[in-house]
């Protein structure tokens, strides 16, 4: 009984270092968007435009440092979670990706041969988990205010708040954990963006002007 | 060692595999598109139904989503417990304040309404009409080849920034079976957050700010659905 006792006890300091990770240091994560090969979105439908794309992060000076907090049990802040690269960044690329596969042209914001300018204000990119009775849950948002314009001018032809939010739920959280919740935020912004029907009528619009 | 001795091994195996399944079960998506149409599957639907339900009234998520774990670190488990009951309650407060705005806004019909419209300006199936409940029988005798079916879990307003600034939020479940054989063509669970963040009173103050602000946000989530089953 008291082998029994002694190894089971084993077997939990095992899996409790496992689960245990390492809950004070700072995790590092690369969300990135890819694209499907093959796949297109109904951008693909607008005739093909020069797009300039300008991102502007807003988000909360609290945040700035971090994409999300690694918590404990109870649900205080034990360390960050850094992005690798700059969330702006990452957005920005992602919509890049998105339009250059369904055939539009992106140009630097500083070219006056646009067609279209859309001005992205990123509020917050943000990943937590929280812990359940029989399972731990990943929410991560992703939450802009955008601006569609016709040309790199001033005559707006769409703006609105555009989030996207992913859930997973999980038996165990680690580093991969916020990465793949935040790559998920991602991943629907762009799907939301890119099937929006309000975004669609702006960008349609601004090929009719070109 | 006798094979007698090795008892302990045996008695440890139901644990041991208990953990290791748990921590083998990975992760499960809650949202996103979890069945994706192939361009045939959707050509071969003609005539699709449409039926939308929303069990649930109106729901507001302000206390839950600004928990402070005070009670769990005091308190452990019963106080984090307290805590929820807490605020779980602040937030039906809340949405009961919410009920005389909201009226008779039926989120179902108009999402079912918003729906059928959308499919049938972007002309995904020839033909589009809502029924009344989703009995696959019924469905298929009165001509359907295929139901949409939408489960509004959840509709209401969320937390989005400072203490009391709340926006519309749909939390979705969607479904496309194909009939009679009733298989999943398309599948999408979907947490919609939408709208401009405005302090909850406004909501409750003006009942054609909520009305409009929830008619808004379904009509946009219909037009994106319907874009997702067309380019999967």
């Amino acid at each position: 009984m008291k082998i029994v006792s002694v190894s089971l006890a084993a077997i939990l300091l095992f899996f409790g270092s496992i689960l245990g990770g390492c809950a004070s240091m700072d995790a590092h994560v690369t969300p990135v968007y890819t694209v499907e090969p093959g796949k297109k979105s109904p951008l693909s439908t607008i005739p093909s435009l020069a797009v300039s794309i300008q991102v502007e992060d807003q988000r909360n000076q609290f945040e700035l440092d971090r994409v999300g907090n690694k918590k404990n049990g109870y649900g205080q802040n034990m360390a960050k979670v850094i992005p690798d690269k700059a969330p702006a960044d990452i957005l920005r690329d992602a919509l890049k990706a998105e339009f250059e596969a369904n055939n539009h042209k992106v140009v630097a914001p500083e070219v006056s041969q646009a067609d279209a300018l859309v001005k992205v204000g990123l509020k917050r990119f943000w990943s937590e988990a929280t812990i359940h009775f029989f399972d731990i849950e990943m929410v991560a948002t992703l939450e802009t205010d955008i601006g569609i314009l016709n040309g790199t001018g001033q005559d707006k032809l769409s703006s609105k708040p555009l989030t996207s939010t992913f859930r997973d739920s999980r038996q165990y959280a680690g580093e991969g954990a916020f990465e793949d919740s935040l790559k998920g935020a991602l991943l629907e912004y762009v799907r939301t963006f890119s099937r929006d029907p309000a975004v669609l009528d702006a960008l349609k619009a601004s090929s009719t002007r070109k | 060692m006798a094979w007698s001795n090795c008892f302990w091994l045996l008695t440890l195996r139901t644990p041991f595999l208990f953990i290791v399944g748990a921590l083998l079960t990975g992760c499960v998506a809650t949202t996103g598109t979890k069945a994706t149409m192939s361009g045939t599957d959707l050509a071969q639907i003609k005539k699709a139904g449409v039926f939308v339900e929303s069990p649930h009234q109106i729901s507001v998520r302000v206390a839950r989503d600004n928990m402070t774990n005070t009670g769990a670190v005091l308190f452990g488990l019963v106080g984090a417990a307290v805590e929820a009951g807490y605020k779980s309650s602040k937030d039906s407060g809340h949405a009961d304040t919410l009920l005389s705005a909201v009226g008779n806004f039926d989120p179902a019909h108009e999402s079912a309404v918003a729906l059928r419209d959308r499919f049938a300006a972007v002309h995904v199936f020839q033909s589009v009409e809502i029924v009344a409940s989703d009995n696959r029988r019924a469905a298929e005798s009165a001509g359907f080849d295929a139901l949409f079916q939408q489960t509004i879990e959840e509709w209401g307003l969320r937390l989005c920034g400072g203490e009391d600034r709340v926006r519309v939020e749909l939390d979705v479940h969607m479904r496309l079976v194909t009939l009679p054989e009733g298989a999943v063509k398309w599948e999408r669970d979907e947490l919609m957050i939408d709208g401009v963040c405005r302090p909850i009173s406004e909501f409750q103050t003006d009942p054609e700010v909520l009305r409009s602000s929830l008619k808004s946000a379904i009509e946009t989530l219909a037009g994106r659905t319907v874009n997702e089953i067309a380019f999967p």
